[in-house]
C-alpha cells in the first residue's frame, strides 16, 4: 500500500489537487488491472484530516464517488500519527488499496507524521509527499506561520506551485525562488488546480512511490 | 528520495507553549493558535427555500471574508456544505475574496422537494482572531440572514 501525502497550509489547493490525483490513479490502476473480470476493486482510498467538527471536503470528495474516511482532528500533535496509523490499517483490512491518499489539516508538519508511520504503518511500503504552495498567500504566510510552511516544503518531493492564476509571473518566480532554496531537490511544478493538473506531474510522482 | 528516517518520539518536539487543553487546541508548530468555529443547523425548506438558502450561505461567507479583512484576521479558510441528503449538495469554500469558490451538485434547487430538511454545516479557521469573537460574528451573520434567528 503505497501512501501519498498531499500537504500545505489551509486553503492551498489539497483537496482539489488531490481530485486530480485520485483521477489520474484510478485511470493508471484500471489500465494496469485490464485483465481481471472485476475492475471495480478499491485501488483508491481517501483519508481526510479536518479541523472542527463538521467535515466539508470528504463529503465533496465522497459526492465523486471515491471512498473517503475522516479523521476530524482533535490536537493535531498528539494524536494526529496514531489515528492515521488506525486509519491506514483499517483501509488496508476492509479495502486493501494499492494507493491511500492523505490529506492533513493545513496546519500539520508533515514531518511529524511520517516517523510514526514508518515505525507503526506496517501495511504502508512507501511513503511520498506532494506539497502545495498557495503562490498568492505565500509571502504573507512565510510571515504568520514560518516554521510550518517552511517545513512543509522542506520535506516535499514534489511541490505544486499553485493558484498561478492569481500572482504575475514576476511573483511566482520570486516564490519559486524562495521554495526552490528551502527544498534544492523537489520537483516543482507551477499549477492552476482549479483547471486540472497535467497528469505529466502526477506520474512523476507515482514513478517512485 | 529523500530521508524519511527521522523516528519521532510522542512528545519530543518542543511544545512547551501550550499545556493540552483539547478542547479545540490546534497549534502549528510555530505556536500560533489559530481560531475555530464549526457549526451545524438543520433547516426545513418550509422555513426556507433550497435558493434562498444558498443566497443566504453565499452572503454569509461574503461577509464574513470582508470582515476578515477589515481586522485583520488571516483566514485559514471558510468552508460552508449544504445537504438536502438526497444527492443534493452545495459546497462554498474561501480564503480570501479572490478565492471564493462554490460547487453544486446537478441537483441543486430541483423543484418539488417542498419537505426537505436541509443540514448546513459550517467551519471557519482565522488566524489573529479571537475565537469568542469568530463565534460571534459568525452567529451574527448568521442569525440576521436566517430565518428566525435560528442559529
Ligand atoms: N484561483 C485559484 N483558486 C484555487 C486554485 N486551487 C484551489 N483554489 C481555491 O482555493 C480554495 C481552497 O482549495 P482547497 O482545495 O479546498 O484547499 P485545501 O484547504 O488545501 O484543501 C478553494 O476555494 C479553491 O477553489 C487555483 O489554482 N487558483
Ligand atoms: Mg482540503
Amino acid at each position: 500500500m503505497k501512501l501519498i501525502i498531499v500537504s500545505g497550509f489551509l486553503g492551498a489547493g489539497k483537496t482539489i489537487s488531490i481530485l486530480s490525483l485520485a483521477d489520474h490513479i484510478l485511470k493508471i490502476t484500471a489500465k494496469k488491472n485490464t485483465s481481471t473480470t472485476d475492475g471495480s476493486g478499491t485501488k483508491l482510498v481517501i483519508i481526510e484530516n479536518e479541523i472542527g467538527d463538521v467535515g466539508f471536503d470528504d463529503a465533496m470528495l465522497s459526492a465523486k464517488n471515491y471512498e473517503v474516511k475522516n479523521m476530524l482532528a482533535g490536537c493535531i500533535c498528539c494524536t494526529l500519527a496514531s489515528d492515521l496509523t488506525e486509519e491506514l490499517h483499517s483501509a488496508a483490512k476492509t479495502y486493501d488499496p494499492e494507493y491511500v491518499i492523505f490529506e492533513p489539516t493545513g496546519v500539520a508538519f508533515p514531518k511529524n507524521i511520517i516517523g510514526k508511520i514508518e515505525a507503526y504503518a506496517t501495511d504502508v511500503t512507501s511513503i511520498r509527499i506532494v506539497t502545495v504552495v498557495d503562490a498568492y498567500r505565500w509571502q504573507k504566510l512565510i510571515q504568520v506561520a514560518p516554521l510550518l510552511v517552511q517545513g512543509q516544503v522542506q520535506c516535499a518531493d514534489l511541490i505544486l506551485l499553485n493558484k498561478a492564476d492569481l500572482v504575475s509571473t514576476d511573483l511566482l518566480e520570486t516564490v519559486r525562488g524562495e521554495i526552490r532554496t528551502l527544498n534544492p531537490t523537489a520537483k516543482i511544478a507551477t499549477t492552476v488546480a482549479q483547471t486540472g493538473i497535467e497528469s505529466g506531474i502526477w506520474d512523476e510522482v507515482l514513478r517512485d512511490a | 528520495m529523500h530521508d524519511h528516517g527521522h523516528k519521532h518520539d510522542h512528545h519530543d518536539h518542543d511544545h512547551g507553549h501550550h499545556d493540552h487543553d483539547h478542547s479545540h487546541a490546534l497549534y502549528s508548530e510555530d505556536g500560533i493558535a489559530p481560531a475555530v468555529v464549526s457549526m451545524k443547523q438543520h433547516l426545513g425548506s418550509a422555513e426556507i427555500s433550497p435558493d434562498d438558502l444558498l443566497a443566504v450561505c453565499r452572503t454569509a461567507v461574503r461577509i464574513l471574508v470582508q470582515i476578515a479583512k477589515e481586522r485583520d484576521w488571516l483566514l485559514g479558510h471558510l468552508k460552508l456544505y449544504m445537504d438536502a441528503g438526497d444527492g443534493q449538495q452545495a459546497f462554498i469554500s474561501a480564503t480570501d475574496e479572490r478565492n471564493i469558490t462554490e460547487t453544486l451538485s446537478d441537483t441543486w434547487g430541483v423543484p418539488g422537494k417542498e419537505n426537505t430538511e436541509y443540514e448546513v454545516g459550517f467551519t471557519a479557521i482565522a488566524f489573529g482572531a479571537h475565537e469568542d469573537d469568530l463565534a460571534a460574528t459568525v452567529r451574527g451573520i448568521f442569525s440576521g440572514l436566517l430565518p428566525n434567528n435560528s442559529v
